[in-house]
């Protein structure tokens, strides 16, 4: 055999593909001839790199693409396999967007005073603040009423405001403690903040504006100089940590509904004394709408 | 179906009877070779797995036909290679560049970047040989040194003689041995 004919067989005797006659040809020259041999160790070498070729791996998704081909499904079920996602996929995506809102809502209602404000003024007034009865206009100048018939006793009479002084003192609208002045400023200027803010988000309608006001105690105040008396009541109101709710004319008269705290009732009292003739109908018997201030309306002449 | 791709005798009732999840098994069972066929004749893996699509397509078209004289993995092997055959003799295919490494590292996608430094030279070099080779001896090789298929199944999936896939591949081999030969010990 020569070397050519044992060159063509060569593939065939590594796969162990011949003949037994061929084979016994094949090797014995391969015994004899180191350069066959050398051509057989270089070809098993080359079918060994081959064999070691790790063999590619389909992409992915690909059976998932030859299915769609081979069972193509019609289009309104692409279109709900579009719109209606598997559960795997849906509830994650639900309970992440449920979160989400809470969040915001949670985010939203800290930073928006507006709300908050909203939601704690909708419950109605405590019975132990009984809401002001419409109340009619006032029938005189003279005439000074208290709002409502005291159910409980009157409150002890406070401390002398000053030894010596012959008038009476204005009396006490309730008998509990009274609180810090600096936090009843505190107090008072909060709740002027919620009304600045509930009017700029609110706008009260005319009725509303026009509903009657809470006043604990009314009274008259005659004066010489009515504009020189407007400035010095708001001086005083403003001395006092009190403010001013609300100002009307009602004929040749002016009625302003002022908010005073109740630890300063007194000395706004002589305050109102100092300015004019002030007379008051009685004392603030009744529970005032909020425990730490006084409702007044004055009706100045 | 197991990720093998064994098939029996059930599962070929299941198949002829148009059973879509035995043909899914089919399809999950043989992707990888029929996909690894087609790529390591066109060296395009978009094209390639155009091939391989349509390998199955065309077998889920004609499974009620198939006789089951033969496995359905030379089934498969046969109407891969005809297709590839068919595309390379094609007037409007892209011309693969024989050797184009990018080509064959995307299609090679297992491989991460020290792997390929190790090993990509070598193999680098034998994708090109075998892209070079004629294709009647490319898909022999292929068939048989990355396949593994036997010399009859070669000859039945090719529809040649015996001594003709011998022939090729002996052809074959020699013309990658002289290509490689700075890689031989």
């Amino acid at each position: 055999m020569t070397c050519h004919d044992a060159r063509e067989r060569l593939s065939d005797l590594l796969d162990d593909a011949l003949e037994p006659s061929p084979r016994a040809g094949v090797e014995a020259h391969l015994a004899e001839c180191a350069e066959c041999r050398g051509e057989l160790d270089r070809l098993r070498a080359t079918v060994g790199l081959l064999q070691r070729v790790e063999p590619p791996r389909a992409p992915a998704g690909f059976v998932d693409r030859v299915m769609e081909r081979a069972y193509p499904r019609p289009w309104y079920r692409r279109l709900a396999g579009w719109l209606f996602l598997p559960l795997s996929v849906k509830l994650p995506a639900e309970a992440a967007a449920l979160v989400l809102i809470a969040g915001l809502a949670g985010y939203l209602w800290q930073r928006t005073p507006e709300l908050r404000d909203a939601a704690r003024m909708e419950p109605p007034a405590p019975a132990s603040a009984p809401s002001a009865p419409a109340e009619p206009p006032a029938p005189a100048p003279s005439s000074v009423r208290q709002r409502a018939p005291a159910p409980s006793p009157p409150a002890p009479p406070p401390p002398s405001p000053a030894p010596g002084e012959g008038r009476e003192a204005p009396p006490a609208p309730l008998a509990a403690p009274a609180p810090p002045v600096a936090a009843e400023a505190e107090s008072q200027r909060k709740d002027e903040a919620a009304r600045g803010r509930m009017s700029s988000v609110q706008r009260p309608s005319p009725a509303a504006t026009a509903a009657p006001f809470p006043a604990s105690v009314l009274g008259r105040l005659a004066v010489t100089n009515r504009m020189e008396a407007d400035r010095s009541l708001a001086d005083l109101i403003s001395r006092v940590g009190g403010s001013e709710a609300r100002r009307h004319r009602d004929g040749t008269s002016t009625v302003v509904d002022v908010w005073i705290p109740r630890t300063r009732y007194d000395e706004f009292v002589r305050g109102l004394e100092a300015l004019g003739s002030w007379s008051a109908e009685g004392t603030p018997t009744a529970l005032p709408v909020d425990p730490t201030k006084i409702a007044l309306t004055i009706r100045i002449q | 179906m197991r990720e093998d791709g064994a098939e029996t005798p059930e599962l070929l009732e299941r198949l002829r009877a148009g059973d879509a999840r035995a043909f899914e098994a089919l399809v999950a069972g043989h992707q990888h070779r029929v996909f690894g066929l087609a790529l390591r004749m066109l060296n395009d893996p978009a094209e390639a797995e155009e091939i391989a699509q349509e390998t199955f397509l065309r077998a889920h078209r004609s499974l009620a036909e198939f006789r089951g004289d033969a496995k359905l993995s030379t089934w498969l092997y046969a109407i891969a290679s005809r297709l590839c055959l068919n595309r390379l003799t094609s007037s409007d295919r892209r011309v693969a560049r024989p050797g184009d490494e990018m080509l064959l590292r995307v299609a090679d996608e297992r491989h991460g970047p020290d792997v390929e430094a190790e090993r990509g030279e070598v193999e680098a070099a034998l994708h090109r040989a075998i892209a070079e080779l004629p294709e009647e001896r490319r898909i022999v090789v292929v068939l048989r040194d990355l396949h593994g298929l036997a010399y009859d199944e070669i000859a039945r999936v090719l529809d040649l003689e015996l001594g003709t896939v011998r022939s090729r591949l002996h052809r074959a081999r020699m013309d990658l041995k002289e290509k490689m030969e700075r890689f031989l010990p």
